[in-house]
């Protein structure tokens, strides 16, 4: 993966909406990584499990190594649920220049494909040189 | 691990936990994420943070499970969290996530803030704000 660099980032510019079902054993994987240990409702997915999905914001837009990920804003509208079908798109909302370093802001809708909204999250990434 | 308990001056401790290298390998693998700098020791060992560090969205995770258990059906149902990475978390690193109520007159109608913190000793490595709404 070739990473694309700062000035070529188009704010405004909208990835590709990617598709998912969303999985029991991915759920899973995901509780155990976090070391979870809420009580959740049978077939409820932990309310942050779609970041799983960011690897494909990775390989869409791919970040040279060494980045920072500065900030992470998350509005969590209602539960994701095992066997979701859901979209997730990303959008550059913004890009500046700080402390000499490099910003990159992506906002993140996920939702049902019915359109319910589950999930928005901003990100702020220091994209490296 | 530990979870909930109240302190003075209306701090509350939601939880302390040991970071692993075998979580940060753990989250590696099911973000798909497996940049050295969390996963590659020998990598990490020439970089200013000396050892691997933790995925910045694994620590986010552990904070919304934390917050799961103590607030309910409420966090994953209008729960707003904004947090700032400000410190790496390391390998073997034990963290102490907190939260304390906001000034009540920052909180707006039926809506609860919380100014969240996560510490290794007194390095603090994520510092924000949980709102959720009240709990009927």
């Amino acid at each position: 993966m070739e990473a694309v660099p700062f000035a070529d980032i188009e704010v405004g510019q909208v990835l590709p909406t990617q598709r998912y079902e969303v999985g029991a054993e991915e759920v899973a994987r995901y509780v155990a990584a976090v070391g979870g240990t809420a009580q959740l409702p049978a077939g409820e997915a932990p309310p942050t499990f779609a970041t799983v999905y960011l690897r494909d914001v990775r390989r869409l837009l791919p970040a040279p190594p060494g980045g920072v990920h500065a900030a992470q804003r998350f509005r969590f509208h209602a539960p994701i649920r095992v066997g979701d079908r859901i979209t997730v798109t990303t959008r550059v909302a913004e890009t500046y220049v700080r402390r000499e370093r490099n910003h990159v802001v992506l906002e993140t809708e996920i939702a049902r494909a019915d359109g319910t909204s589950l999930c928005s999250g901003r990100s702020v990434r220091i994209w490296a040189r | 691990m530990t979870g909930g308990s109240a302190a003075a001056g209306g701090v509350v401790a939601l939880r302390s936990w040991l970071v692993t290298q075998q979580q940060i390998d753990a989250y590696a693998d099911v973000s798909d994420d497996h940049n050295p700098l969390h996963v590659d020791p020998v990598f990490a060992a020439q970089t200013r943070y000396g050892t691997t560090i933790a995925h910045g969205l694994l620590l986010v995770g552990v904070l919304s499970d934390a917050l799961t258990a103590w607030i309910g059906p409420a966090w994953s149902n209008g729960g707003e969290l904004d947090v700032k990475f400000v410190g790496a978390v390391r390998a073997g690193d034990t963290v102490a996530i907190t939260a304390a109520p906001a000034d009540p007159q920052r909180s707006t109608d039926g809506a609860v803030r919380l100014e969240i913190r996560c510490a290794v000793g007194e390095s603090v490595a994520l510092v924000g704000t949980a709102v959720h709404p009240v709990s009927r």
